[in-house]
């Protein structure tokens, strides 16, 4: 049953195996909003505001039972990768560029999402294909806006944030703006990733290491 | 990282860094609201004087932030060149345009199932220097994000929050350091007050508010009280650069309510410390409340002021004590200058000459209950007052009721409550609060604003000869500083326990107030 309720809630984002995709990779058994039974019941049935999780209309017994799938799903699957996470490591900060615009542990860029956690939260074959077609799923809040104001300064960065009246966004020097639309003259906004495609770039073998090692960015768990 | 930080500290700020230089000159720009209090001094009095008492009444709603919190709200936010910084209880974090009220990110935390907090999962802020900000758990971590986007920093333990040590305070960036209270009172904690580097976490300094063997004041408990004293740290403490030190409230001893098992005065609970801010070493102390046996807590924040007191100039430090007086002390040598009640109290004869309480007797709790005025919340409790340069008079909120005190075994098992009995108000009275402004070179009252319930509001007053506040029914008003009188009120819907702050944005002048969930940004039109 827990099986069944896991395919048919669940499974779009996760992966029929938990392995994540979309949604976080369920298989490491450590979750950023809570590791315990208690609290994967609740980010089930309340979901996780701010985040594409959204809250169910679940029976408590058939929440049970998903909890009780995803601790199957968890129950010691660790994935294999090829690649030298070390070799990886050195890519990330040099040839890779990766550090000009993401953050591990509080060094490196801030055009892209932190992936100080990511092995925590991404499957080996997630990484892989962010790596290698980063346009396939962009995150809202990493979409490109190119926007000139009614001064004819321009603004060109991330989109953090819009509403009908107002886009936040921070720039490509890093700086945050917050613009009023009846101030612009222009606003492109493209839910595309500045992040390059790299399989020209990087060979297969640097490529494995690559996700080798943001693979191996893992949450410690903490105590219940 | 630490290069990067020290090089910031030199090279003057960037637009929306916060430098210990800016820290320091605080005061010089009104526009920004850069620590928990506003400035070093913690007057909470802002120099803006465009709203005034002339057109306060033409202020409007320009815009409200709705956070995701069943959490009682008790931030002060942070506001540094056009950005607000503030904290979603528990542990979340949020960073807003002033303009708009749109968020640019949000720092989600998560957190351990069981969190033993006796009165709520709350937090009341952040603290900020350079790129970073900073903010105690209610697990007993702290945590440094990137303002620019919440990324987490490092992460550090503080205590073992299941003992019942949390983080609610917001810290307080002091030169190079971080200075970080705790809370666990209620939980027979042992507390101190701690400092670390911002740059990596690591603790620096550690003061523990119980001394233990062999050091001075460990002789004031008996047994082993000490090990599981209280005398936690849990709200933001004031600094003065010129002398060095910061001062700091310290909570109640524990168990509360049964002193039988803690004989003595029960150094240094319901006391202020003053540290030398480099080392962490105790220049002086004063209690207020020698073996508090009533939870009144001396986590009142610390007005420091320079003013003439009978006829002399001195560093003074302006106090409305939980336990219903007002005292002004020396703050270069914790010299205790004046105490006058400023709530009713049934508990005191008077304070005398060195500062110490001189007990009525029989006002200790009892196995039958004692009746004693104030009740456990005091007087006052950890709302923020404010001092206002223009008037010289010190305003804060003010509670004027009683309880029954019931004293009881008190076992300590860690990580569980540690009260040693209870406390009943009495149903027929349910007590009465007030606003109040108090002339602090006599402890006169000057004025009061009478309130239908007792109120958990921080105060601001303003250059506008204005002072904010709140109710607990979420009116959100402005009231004349010299005499009082209400000159305009908004119905913010929510419970307001929190202090209103001041600043500029786009040239203009806001007031907000976090009030039930939300925060409510106010302007003239």
């Amino acid at each position: 049953m827990g099986a069944r309720l896991y395919r048919l809630h669940c499974s779009e984002c996760h992966g029929l195996d938990g392995s994540g995709g979309q949604g976080t990779d369920l298989t490491r058994g450590v979750y950023r909003f809570g590791s315990t039974d208690e609290a994967l019941y609740r980010t089930i049935s309340k979901g996780i505001a701010g985040t594409r999780m959204p809250a169910t209309t679940l029976s408590d017994a058939q929440l049970l039972q998903i909890v009780r799938h995803v601790r199957l799903l968890a129950g010691g699957v660790r994935l294999t990768v090829p690649g030298d996470p070390a070799a990886g490591e050195a890519l990330f900060a040099g040839k890779g560029g990766c550090a000009k615009c993401h953050m591990i542990r509080g060094a490196g860029g801030r055009l892209g999402p932190d992936l100080t956690y990511i092995g925590s939260g991404r499957s080996p074959s997630h990484l892989r294909a962010s790596i290698l077609r980063p346009d396939e799923e962009v995150s809202r809040a990493y979409w490109s806006v190119e926007a000139v104001d009614n001064n004819a300064k321009t603004y060109s960065g991330i989109r953090m944030g819009e509403d009908t009246y107002s886009i936040q966004l921070l720039d490509v020097n890093e700086e945050l703006h917050s613009l009023a639309k009846q101030d612009l003259k222009r606003l492109v906004v493209h839910n595309k990733s500045r992040m390059p495609g790299y399989a020209q770039m990087l060979t297969d073998s640097e490529i494995n290491d690559l996700v080798a090692y943001l693979y191996s960015l893992e949450r410690k768990a903490r105590r219940p | 990282m630490k290069t990067v930080a020290i090089a910031v500290l030199l090279a003057g700020p960037l637009l929306g860094q916060v430098t210990y230089q800016r820290l320091l000159e605080a005061e010089r720009e009104p526009g920004n609201w850069l620590t928990y209090s506003g400035n070093y001094n913690s007057i909470r009095h802002s120099r803006l004087q465009q709203i005034h008492s002339g057109n306060v009444s033409g202020l409007k709603l320009k815009w409200a932030f709705q956070m995701k919190t069943t959490e009682r709200v008790q931030a002060t936010p942070l506001v540094v060149d056009g950005i607000m910084y503030l904290t979603q209880p528990p542990n979340d974090g949020w960073a807003l345009d002033t303009e708009t009220g749109r968020p640019y990110w949000h720092y989600r935390r998560s957190l351990p199932e069981r969190i033993n907090t006796c009165c709520g999962q709350v937090n009341r802020g952040l603290a900020m220097l350079g790129d970073r900000l900073f903010m105690g758990t209610v697990d007993s971590h702290l945590v440094a994000l990137d303002r620019k986007t919440g990324n987490l920093l490092w992460d550090v333990e503080v205590a073992d929050y299941t003992k019942g040590y949390s983080l609610t305070a917001a810290p307080l960036v002091v030169k190079d350091k971080l200075i970080v209270g705790m809370a666990g009172g209620e939980y027979g904690v042992r507390g101190f007050l701690d400092a670390y580097d911002p740059a990596t976490g690591k603790r620096l300094w550690r003061f523990r508010t119980i001394p233990g063997p062999g050091e001075p004041g460990h002789e004031t408990w008996s047994g082993k009280s000490w090990e599981t004293g209280g005398a936690p740290t849990w709200v933001t403490g004031s600094f003065d650069p010129k002398v060095n030190l910061v001062y700091w409230g310290t909570g109640n001893p524990a168990p509360d309510w049964n002193g039988e098992v803690r004989l003595g005065d029960n150094l240094y609970a319901s006391s202020v410390i003053a540290l030398d801010a480099d080392t962490g070493k105790l220049k002086w102390y004063f209690q207020f409340t020698p073996h508090d046996v009533h939870d009144w807590d001396a986590v009142q924040i610390p007005v420091l002021v320079d003013a003439e007191f009978r006829g002399r100039q001195r560093k003074l430090m302006y106090w409305g004590n939980r336990n219903a007086f007002f005292y002004v002390l020396d703050r270069e040598t914790g010299e205790f200058l004046m105490a006058k009640p400023f709530t009713s109290q049934t508990w005191a004869e008077r304070i005398d000459e060195k500062g110490r309480p001189v007990r009525r007797p029989n006002t200790s709790p009892s196995r039958e209950g004692t009746l004693v005025s104030p009740g456990p919340q005091g007087g006052t409790n950890w709302y923020s007052p404010s001092y206002s340069p223009v008037t010289k008079l010190f305003y804060l909120s003010v509670w004027e009721f009683a309880s029954r005190f019931y004293t009881g075994d008190a076992p300590y098992q860690p990580g569980t409550l540690f009260f040693g009995s209870t406390t009943a108000r009495l149903p027929d009275q349910p007590g009465r609060g007030s606003i109040r402004a108090l002339d602090p070179s006599t402890g006169e009252i000057r004025w009061q604003y009478p309130l239908h319930s007792m109120p958990q509001t921080g105060l601001l007053s303003t250059a506008g000869n204005l002072v904010f506040g709140g109710t607990e029914e979420g009116q959100f008003f402005a009231l004349d500083a010299g005499t009082g009188k209400e000159l305009w009120r908004a119905n913010t819907g929510g419970m307001i326990a929190a202090g209103p702050i001041s600043y500029l944005s786009k040239g203009k002048q806001l007031v907000s107030i976090a009030a039930g969930s939300a925060i409510f940004t106010f302007a003239l039109e």
